[in-house]
């Protein structure tokens, strides 16, 4: 195999962050080469430099061989090199077709669009990728993953030959997730070069050729991947052992904290019932595990538990106490703490500075407010005290919280939540999009408090956490809870099966 | 490290030297306008700084002025900080200035009554007539830029309608009758318009800052105004705030009504405001939502209102000329992300690459 990218030397600088040092990767043409690490790694900012986004402070790029002076996107592409950002760059009022060939588009007597033209090209060039996209549909009305098909599709109209996939499937459902690899491993058949930047470990093992791990902006190793595993990447990445594979027994387990009797909901939008005679209880010292595919409850679940989502039926008591009908505040009061599953929209207020967030939810009670009135005071120590506690980086608590990054947003939430919430914990997806060092510290905080004699209850769509993490795991597959099992009487085969909609007996035979 | 000092301190404050900046760009502009058309701007302005801060009386003036764009400002930004865009303060001033004129008029009662009910009149007029498009909102999903727009001209012409045929005819002018010497604001400066409504006016400024920073209900409005999901979420009760801000910020705009016709006309003239309402957007704008800036936004388009007066009679040129200021400055305001690109970049030593890294 000829290589066809080597990068030597790479040095970049942003202020007072050296986001790259010396760093210096050799790609070999027709493979995928998966490029990890942490956010902040600096695998961003050297894939950006490649593509002309950035010119680097001193360093070389040879394409081919050849040594290439890349200034800026165009000379990227005229090179061959093409870039899929995590963002899309696309008109959502355009169609497929429109977007694919935007700016090189096929003209009739060199004035007026050839719309059949530019509607077989695409259809001609996504067949030919097995993509599957529909060249006259509107953007704005297909889904993330189709949308990132187009991107895709922008760059193959263009004669890229590598292909920069930034952290592609981080806005993608499982299933989308599955398809995209199959479209990479056509690609790949085809001789293209991919450059696949992610921390996901899972995925760069299931994917890559080769992996090249960066850390602190440099490149740590390339390795091959039938020569490595996720625990070895995962200690290159961080820097010394993580948790990753092993969380303590649990220890002891107590009186009955949270009682789901029979909950039933339909949905606002289309009516269907999204909760079906949901049970379950959580006793103290324990972490209840839910596990199922996106979209089976699970969302409607946590805001029923906090008073968000109407019951049709059932009930909720919490320490023998029925709250069903309490308002979202008066739940919260009587001690229910959550990490919701979207950070930005439920989480924070971007917008509010860390102190005002880290009372976000808190702000009637007499911590923080006296007769009304905001005390200042409590909240500046409250913030400077969680701050430390859980080692939450920001120059300032008056910073505002959008300025964080995201494994420090998370941090925030984690703390206000955990800190005030006297014995439940709901942890809604508590580590979606974290990179591994983020993700450990939640994890290790969830332990800390179930050994603490805290309920927690953990919603989660990826498998492996919930395995990781639970005391005993609940499937949830269309609204219902299929089955509740302990965690050492379940594998992951059999918890897949449920997922899917196999029955328990099925499975037993 | 001085520079780096300077650097930060500039950085850290640009949304307040981009607000700067782009009312000098405003004036720039003009001046080159006058210029250009064989004037000399230095005079113009020179004319224009007396006319407005000049001598006691000018300055008395100025104040005046700024009085019912404050007040109609702080409106504004106590909507806006709870995601309500009331652009509707116009006719919640009208309707606030003839509530308040109709109980200065009708009722007899010593001052220290009368006045206080005189402005709670206005007041309550202005809110009750904010809670139309206020209900709208919430609970019908109506956009309020448009149904509040819409409302200033029923407002506008039931007024009209009542001084005309409801309340008494004294003269030509269509207005309702004087007031009481009861229900009027003492003038503080004989001979000019300023009156004690400025203490009405700085009690308004403390009491949004007061609100919107040191009250829990504070809090919420504005964890409603920046994300509604999430103030849900941790048990705000996100229709009531949004009522309630809505309801504050009309009862405010009805209030500067009442303030100006108290403490000036003594009356409800019918097209008293010459647009307060809506200047007192782009003084919340320029005054960048802060109820302390808006003290000093106000301060400049008061300026400019009586500024003018004597620039266009010292010089030739017209006093239409405000309304040009005026349209510039909200052009550059409009502009502002621009304006605030180029000035993080000329602080920051013009690294395109370092700017990318920033806006993320």
């Amino acid at each position: 195999m000829a290589t066809i990218i080597e990068m030597r030397g790479i040095n970049k600088r942003f202020g007072d962050v050296q986001a790259n040092r010396d760093a210096a990767i050799t790609v070999e043409a027709g493979t995928v080469h998966s490029i990890v690490g942490e956010n902040g790694a600096g695998k961003t900012t050297l894939m950006n430099i490649l593509y002309g986004l950035y010119q680097a402070d001193s360093g070389e790029i040879f394409v081919n061989g050849k040594k290439v002076d890349i200034d800026d996107p165009s000379a990227a592409i005229a090179n061959g090199i093409g870039m899929i950002h995590q963002h899309f760059k696309l008109i959502p009022a355009m169609t497929v077709a429109e977007n694919v060939m935007l700016g090189n588009e096929p003209r009739k007597a060199g004035l007026f669009l050839d719309l059949a033209e530019l509607n077989g090209l695409t259809k001609e060039l996504s067949d030919q990728y097995g993509l599957a996209v529909d060249p006259e549909a509107l953007v704005e009305d297909i889904s993330v993953g189709i949308r990132q098909r187009v991107e895709i599709l922008k760059a193959l109209y263009r004669k890229v030959n590598i292909l920069i996939l930034d952290e592609p499937t981080a806005l993608l459902t499982p299933q989308e997730t599955e398809d995209l690899f199959r479209i990479i491993n056509k690609l790949r058949e085809d001789g293209k070069t991919i450059l696949f930047i992610s921390h996901k470990l899972k995925e760069i093992m299931k994917i890559s050729d080769r992996v090249t791990v960066m850390r602190d902006g440099h490149v740590v190793d390339t390795v091959e991947k039938k020569d490595t595993s996720e625990v070895d990447l995962a200690r290159m990445m961080v820097g010394r052992d993580v948790f990753l594979r092993n969380a303590p027994p649990t220890k002891k387990i107590g009186d009955v904290i949270l009682k789901v009797e029979n909950i039933s909901a339909v949905s606002t939008v289309h009516k269907r019932p999204v909760l079906r005679n949901v049970s379950f209880d959580i006793r103290a010292g324990e972490i209840l595990g839910i596990a199922g595919i996106d979209g089976n409850g699970q969302t409607e679940l946590v805001r029923a538990l906090i008073g968000l989502q109407k019951l049709t039926e059932g009930k909720i008591i919490l320490h023998d106490e029925d709250i069903t009908h309490l308002s979202v505040r008066d739940m919260r009061d009587a001690g229910i703490g959550v990490i919701p599953e979207d950070r930005l929209k439920e989480g924070l207020v971007i917008d509010f500075d860390v102190q005002e967030n880290l009372c976000l939810g808190l702000q009637r009670n007499d911590e923080f407010a006296k007769n009304g009135l905001f005390d200042w005071k409590s909240v500046t120590s409250n913030a400077e005290k969680l701050v430390e506690k859980f080692d939450i980086r920001t120059p300032s608590i008056k910073l505002l919280a959008r300025l964080l990054s995201g494994g420090n947003q998370q941090k925030v939430i984690v703390a206000r939540e955990i800190f005030h919430a006297p014995d439940m914990i709901i942890a809604a997806q508590p580590t979606r999009g974290l990179d591994i060092a983020a993700t450990d510290f939640v994890h290790e905080e969830l332990i800390k408090q179930r050994d603490l004699g805290k309920a927690v209850l953990l919603l989660s769509l990826s498998l492996e956490e919930v395995m990781l993490l639970s005391t005993r795991i609940a499937v949830i597959y269309k609204g219902e809870i299929v089955a509740i099992v302990d965690k050492d009487k379940a594998t992951a085969e059999d918890l897949g099966l449920l997922m899917l909609g196999g029955s328990y007996e099925h499975i037993q035979v | 490290m001085k520079i780096e000092k300077t650097r930060r301190f500039l950085l850290k404050h640009q949304a307040v030297f981009t607000s700067i900046l782009a009312v000098i760009l405003a004036f720039a502009m003009v001046g080159i306008l006058l210029l250009s058309t064989g004037r000399n701007p230095a005079e113009a302005f020179g004319y224009f700084i007396r006319g407005a801060f000049g001598d006691m009386f000018n300055f008395a003036n100025t104040i005046s002025r700024v009085v019912p764009l404050l007040i109609a400002a702080i409106a504004f930004i106590v909507g806006a900080k709870g995601s309500v865009f009331n652009v509707g303060i116009e006719g919640q001033l009208l309707l606030g200035a003839l509530a308040s004129a109709v109980v200065g008029w009708g009722i007899k009662l010593p001052k220290v009554i009368h006045l206080p009910l005189t402005l709670l009149a206005g007041t309550l007029a202005g809110g009750l007539y904010a809670l139309i498009p206020a209900w709208l909102k919430v609970y019908r999903k109506v956009n309020e830029i448009l149904s509040t727009i819409m409302l200033n001209y029923p407002a506008f012409f039931f007024n009209h309608y009542i001084v005309l045929n409801v309340t008494p005819l004294e003269g030509v002018i269509p207005a309702t009758p004087f007031i009481q010497e009861t229900a009027k604001f003492a003038k503080l400066v004989p001979g000019t318009r300023l009156h004690a409504g400025v203490i009405v006016t700085a009690l308004v400024v403390v009491f949004a800052y007061f609100l919107l920073k040191k009250t829990a209900l504070g809090y919420e409005m504005r964890a409603v105004g920046l994300n509604q999901e999430a103030a849900r979420f941790h048990g705000i009760p996100v229709e009531k705030r949004m009522m309630l801000s809505f309801f504050i910020s009309g009862c405010l705009a009805g209030l500067a009504g009442a303030v100006e016709m108290a403490g000036v006309h003594y009356r409800y003239l019918d097209q008293f405001s010459p647009g307060y309402g809506y200047d007192s957007i782009t003084v919340a704008m320029v005054g960048l939502l802060s109820p302390v800036g808006a003290i000093f936004s106000a301060t400049l388009f008061g300026a400019l209102k009586t500024g003018i007066l004597d620039m266009a009679v010292y010089t030739e040129i017209p006093r239409q000329l405000v309304t040009l200021i005026n349209g510039i400055v909200v052009l550059f305001i409009s502009a502002k992300s621009i304006i605030q690109e180029r000035f993080k970049r000329f602080v920051k030593g013009k690294d395109p690459a370092s700017l990318a890294e920033e806006n993320k």
